[in-house]
């Protein structure tokens, strides 16, 4: 028995010690590093870095150019349009195409992705909201669904009771649309800070990808064509202000896809697969161009797509700068599990 | 005999184990009552959206207490023996120390499930009123981890206690902290839900640990 109790003790002294003691190196060693700010410049054909040395912005292009704060602005007027407005220095055309300070405004985008969004806890519970309220201000919903192997359920949060006729009526208009339960994969912005409702996106048990939305009270379901070997593992609604896409997913090999908006057609992005297992992706974007950066532990890369076709312009990498001692870690994208990182 | 020893158990602890259990009975249900105003003066609506949002049980009240049930029960068990210099007798019982002290621990442990099975069922009834399968087994999922950290550190303090060595206790009761931390990483609720399957060894197998201690004590090893 004491044996067995020493060997207890053994492990657990070698798992306290693999974990805290490279963690108390780490918090005294590894200095600050903040990831450089870079938007790829249609104008300069570049992507242009963005930083603070001393408390001063300093501006330059990959290839060593420095720039001053106000050229910065005007290389990059797709994304500093309000300040050169506040100039009068903001152009009517652009590359060939009208533009106002309204239209660049409302055409950017910006999209963060984090393991922790899509592989954290979650609790599968999920609020369709009314996409035609004819108000503009969202209100959530007095229910929450959930999908079960056979059925979508509506519960209504103050009664703590399933709505059945509602629950049939959706199950139905699933049906209808060719949903074959259960769900895979759900993914919806269930807030009322936005500007208009794009509903959910589901795929169901074979794969294939359906919208889900709720307009005046009654379910309204279109299923969304796919190629027969993209399979959408990890999928977001967007709700960009300018309404010109309905989502983006990930397929089974981590390509990047767009679901573009009215004609709901699916675009792959140029930009090689992410494993978002260890992948940020971070997504800032205009009516000419996306900058789509995907940063993990080792790296962190920029990619400059056309926001239309999304075809690759530019690519630049570059290591992380900072090192650290690895060790025995028990947190990973909001889960407890242990691991060596 | 072990009958004899749970009886002594029960005359030593009783009103220290009645005490704790209405106190996490109490928490227990003051946590609950806590959800259910929560959701009568904010609207059900607004607990619901609150469970969907943020990453936050609600139940953080009761988070430490489990622990401290622990440690104060291994305290009230085994230091009066170690004060009393008694448990030298029980050491030299004719069923063996280990049976002995076993028994002892087994008593402790025993009313430990039983508090925790208390508290787990009074959250329950309270919670499954007014929120959904889901989210009350997130909620429960959030406590099994402190419930364990309750019984690691029950036996840890076992362990420490009844070490005769000044110094090891020292090395015991800075390892002792580091392997409670474990089970009180993150308030995320459910995140310990693929943690489980070596939380509760872990938990469990420090019961192992007093056997080394006693092994010392028996041994006369004094600094």
């Amino acid at each position: 028995m004491k044996r067995i109790a020493q060997i207890y003790l053994i492990i657990v002294t070698a798992v306290i010690c693999l974990w805290q003691l490279p963690w108390i190196y780490n918090f005294f060693t590894v200095e600050a590093y903040t990831t450089p700010f870079i938007l790829y410049s249609s104008v300069v054909d570049d992507f242009v870095v963005r930083k603070t040395e001393n408390k001063k912005i300093v501006c330059s292009g990959l290839d060593g150019t420095t720039y001053t704060i106000n050229q910065y602005d005007s290389i990059l007027p797709e994304y500093q349009a309000r300040q050169l407005a506040a100039y009068d220095c903001l152009p009517d055309t652009l590359f060939g195409r009208a533009v106002s300070l309204k239209m660049l405004t409302e055409e950017a985008i910006s999209m963060r992705i984090k393991p922790e969004m899509v592989f954290g806890p979650q609790i599968p519970l999920y609020q369709l909201m009314e996409s035609q309220s004819g108000r503009v201000d969202f209100e959530m919903p007095d229910d929450v669904f959930r999908i079960t192997d056979s059925k979508i359920e509506f519960v209504i949060k103050d009664s703590n009771k399933v709505n059945e006729p509602k629950s049939q009526m959706f199950t139905d208009a699933l049906s209808d649309a060719g949903f074959v339960f259960p769900a895979v994969e759900i993914a919806g912005n269930p807030t009322s800070k936005k500007r208009y409702d794009n509903g959910y996106l589901i795929t169901d048990s074979r794969n294939c990808l359906f919208n889900l939305k709720m307009e005046k009270g009654n379910p309204n379901v279109q299923k969304i064509e796919l190629d027969q070997q993209i399979v959408p593992c990890h999928i977001f609604v967007t709700e960009f202000t300018g309404m010109h896409s309905l989502g983006m997913f990930f397929d089974q090999n981590g390509k990047l896809y767009v679901i573009t908006m009215p004609e709901k057609e699916i675009k792959m992005v140029d930009i090689p697969p992410v494993d978002l297992h260890a992948d940020e992706v971070f997504i800032m974007g205009n009516i000419f161009t996306w900058t789509i950066r995907i940063k993990n532990d080792d790296t962190v890369s920029w990619y400059a797509v056309d926001a239309q076709n999304f075809a690759q312009i530019k690519s630049y990498s570059q290591p992380v700068g900072y090192e650290y001692v690895k060790g025995l870690d028990f947190e990973e994208n909001g889960w407890i599990v242990p691991g060596w990182r | 005999m072990i009958n004899a020893i749970f009886y002594k158990e029960w005359i030593k602890t009783k009103w220290y184990y009645a005490v704790a259990c209405l106190l996490l009975i109490g928490f227990a249900s003051y946590a609950g009552i806590y959800l259910k105003r929560v959701g009568d003066l904010s609207g059900m609506a607004a607990l619901w959206e609150y469970y969907l949002s943020k990453d936050d049980s609600l139940i953080t009240i009761i988070k430490y207490l489990p622990l401290i049930v622990g440690i104060g029960g291994a305290v009230f068990q085994f230091a009066p023996e170690m004060h009393r210099k008694c448990l030298k007798l029980t050491l030299h019982l004719p069923c063996g120390y280990i049976k002995s002290v076993g028994a002892m621990m087994l008593f402790g442990t025993g009313i430990l499930v039983m508090c925790s099975l208390i508290c787990f069922a009074v959250l329950y009834v309270f919670a499954s009123h007014i929120l959904p399968n889901e989210i009350v087994s997130r909620i429960l999922l959030t406590a099994i981890p402190w419930f364990l950290a309750g019984f690691c550190a029950y036996y840890l303090t076992i362990w420490v206690v009844v070490e005769p060595v000044w110094k090891k206790r020292v090395f015991q009761t800075i390892l002792s902290v580091f392997v409670l931390k474990l089970f009180i990483i993150t308030d995320t609720p459910g995140a310990y839900l693929p943690s489980l399957w070596w939380l509760v060894p872990l938990a469990f197998g420090a019961a192992l640990l007093p056997v080394i201690s006693l092994s010392d004590f028996k041994e006369g090893l004094q600094d």
